[in-house]
């Protein structure tokens, strides 16, 4: 029996070399090589990709900020709390969307999909969007956000499938930026402006997701939504994102085969 | 320099035990335990279901009970059901085709590497003065086809599993199989009403061996299964090949490698404390399986290479994965155990159940 624990590398050379056909000698010196390799357990951080060291005392994690005694800590300081290590995607981006005092928007949504529950490319990405302008305003004073417009962000964009943009002709990132709008503007489906406002919200965003062109990319999407969406709320709500950083070039390239490369303008 | 193959030439009285067979020379040849295989063999009247086929519609299971027709399900990708007899000569070539691309001009992927095989076969037949020609989806002589397969891969390696048809009873055949696709039910020939006469099955297996060789530039030396092979066939058929749950509603069980029982236990990464814990928790209670027992410690976020390039995972592993379903322990592809520590005794006894 083997109990592989996290070496890539042991295993690469493991099954790697032993594929083909080879002498029972050669093959028990290769494994016993790769569970050496196995046994050394380094960790990385999955903010920053630096190896991880034990350590002790107490750390703020890097996502929902409760202290706590930490196990591991990466050189710049960062922890993962051992709740959010095994929280899913919805309860991960609404951990982080309450407690956050970030007014960037793009920061958010980049620190959040750095963590595995947010996939490459998935479903979570519709009500990431959301959330994290949600905290945003919140956090720029413009709109009263409580926890309760998370939790009703999340459920209506859990509604929003896998595939939308290409199946319905509606990227669910593009409907996040109109469901926040909705719920910041406490709108429904008999409300005037308010309902107006989040359906030309869905449309701006829309409109600039359309121009990446596919396969799609739930990372270049978010971006396209989160910049529409800012220069929207400048437009109609005076709301001014001073701290927006820009998200290129995205960091999920080298990660991400899927990537659409030179012709995604968040590439380079 | 041409390749070395093994020629296995091993049939046994139990249809069910022959396709567990294949599956345990494919698992060798994957692991390494053995080179390229070729397999011929004959078995008694038999439905081999596709592990897409329902039982149910493409079956006539009154006809198969008049003729005493077995049916089994083999582990397949694609394919309908195929039926054989003693008059058939059934192939198992389990190989790793990396080297494939060498073979042919305009290479592409799966489709090449049936048509070499496919080429292979052909080129026995012409031995016997039939216009046979191959592609990717068969052998055909005079666009009528002359075999049925049902291909199974694994990464690079590939188990090409099926049958040709000699002196079979190809009316047996259409009473037996529900085709859904009529055109290929009236394409099938067998090398006899080709010929008009019985063929001895002995010439065909020669012809057929030098047609292999020249199209895959192989050398065969003929052995026999190794006993790590039987034991797995064994093992397959006790918990697979043998039972209803697999030929009738197509619901396999994981196993890992050479068919040690798979447990999987998913965690955070870095792992937390109570994941640590259950980690310690399935060692210890496996400390005595070595031998029949794998424990694989998957952590999220780290991609499907984190164990290798060619890593085993379960459905019920990719699903946990999606549903964030931490920890959790998986045993032979099912979920046991999730989001909390069980008891150990809980533990090993589900372990114990499933080898």
């Amino acid at each position: 029996m083997a109990v592989r624990i996290n070496s890539s590398l042991g295993f690469r050379i493991a099954r790697g070399l032993t594929s083909s056909w080879m002498h029972p000698f050669r093959r028990r010196y290769l494994n016993a090589i790769s569970e050496a390799l196995m046994m050394a357990e380094v960790f990385y951080c999955i903010l920053c990709k630096r190896p991880m060291s034990p350590a002790q005392g107490i750390s703020e994690c890097s996502f929902c900020g409760k202290r706590e005694e930490a196990d591991y800590v990466c050189p710049s300081g960062h922890y993962i709390c051992e709740d959010c290590r095994i929280a899913s995607s919805d309860r991960i981006i609404k951990r982080v969307c309450e407690v956050t005092r970030e007014t960037d928007p793009i920061r958010i949504a980049v620190l959040l999909m750095k963590h595995p529950a947010i996939r490459m490319h998935g479903p979570e990405h519709h009500y990431l969007v959301s959330c994290v302008l949600l905290a945003t305003l919140r956090n720029l004073g413009n709109f009263e956000v409580d926890n309760s417009a998370l939790e009703k962000a999340v459920a209506r964009g859990k509604r929003i499938p896998l595939g939308s943009c290409g199946l319905w002709g509606a990227c669910g990132a593009a409907i996040g930026v109109g469901i926040a709008i909705s719920v910041a503007t406490k709108s429904s489906w008999t409300a005037d402006k308010e309902r107006s406002l989040s359906m030309q919200a869905t449309c701006e965003a829309l409109s600039e997701i359309a121009k990446i062109g596919g396969p799609r990319c739930c990372k270049a999407s978010t971006f396209a939504a989160i910049e529409a969406a800012s220069k929207f709320l400048k437009q109609e709500f005076g709301v001014d994102f001073t701290s927006l950083t820009s998200p290129r070039p995205c960091c999920f390239k080298a990660i991400n085969d899927e990537c659409l490369g030179n012709k995604c303008p968040y590439f380079e | 320099m041409s390749r070395s193959w093994r020629l296995l030439q091993y049939s046994s009285k139990d249809t069910k035990m022959d396709w567990a067979v294949n599956e345990a020379i494919f698992r060798s040849r994957r692991v390494g335990l053995t080179p390229d295989t070729l397999r011929l063999w004959q078995g008694p009247n038999t439905v081999v279901l596709s592990a897409s086929s329902s039982y149910e519609a493409d079956v006539n299971h009154e006809a198969c009970r008049k003729y005493r027709v077995v049916v089994v399900r083999a582990t397949s990708i694609s394919g309908d059901a195929l039926y054989y007899d003693l008059g058939s000569l059934n192939f198992a070539f389990a190989v790793d085709t990396s080297y494939f691309k060498y073979l042919v001009r305009n290479y592409q992927q799966v489709l090449s590497e049936y048509e070499v095989i496919n080429e292979g076969i052909a080129m026995g037949l012409h031995k016997f003065g039939v216009n046979a020609k191959a592609d990717a989806y068969g052998v055909y002589i005079d666009h009528r086809r002359i075999s049925e397969a049902l291909p199974l891969w694994f990464y690079d390696f590939l188990l090409f599993q099926g049958t040709l048809h000699i002196n079979t009873n190809l009316n047996i055949r259409e009473e037996v199989i529900r085709t859904r696709h009529l055109e290929r039910k009236a394409a099938l020939t067998s090398l006899s009403c080709e010929l008009g006469k019985d063929v001895p099955m002995d010439e065909v297996k020669k012809a057929l061996l030098q047609g292999i060789k020249e199209r895959l530039d192989a050398n065969f030396l003929e052995r026999g299964l190794t006993d790590d092979e039987e034991n797995l066939a064994r093992k397959l058929h006790r918990v697979k090949y043998g039972l209803e749950r697999w030929n009738v509603d197509g619901k396999e069980p994981f196993l890992i490698g050479m068919g040690k029982t798979a447990v999987e236990v998913f965690v955070a990464y870095p792992p937390t404390s109570m994941c640590r814990r259950l980690i310690d928790m399935v060692k210890s209670v496996t400390s005595d399986l070595k031998d029949k027992v794998e424990v694989v410690i998957w952590m999220r976020g780290r991609g499907i290479q984190q164990h290798g390039l060619r890593p085993e995972m379960s459905d019920a592993l990719r699903r946990a994965e999606k549903e964030s379903i931490i920890p959790a322990v998986i045993i032979n592809g099912e979920l046991k155990f999730q989001g909390a520590i069980p008891l150990k005794e809980d533990l090993r006894r589900a372990i114990l159940d499933a080898l």
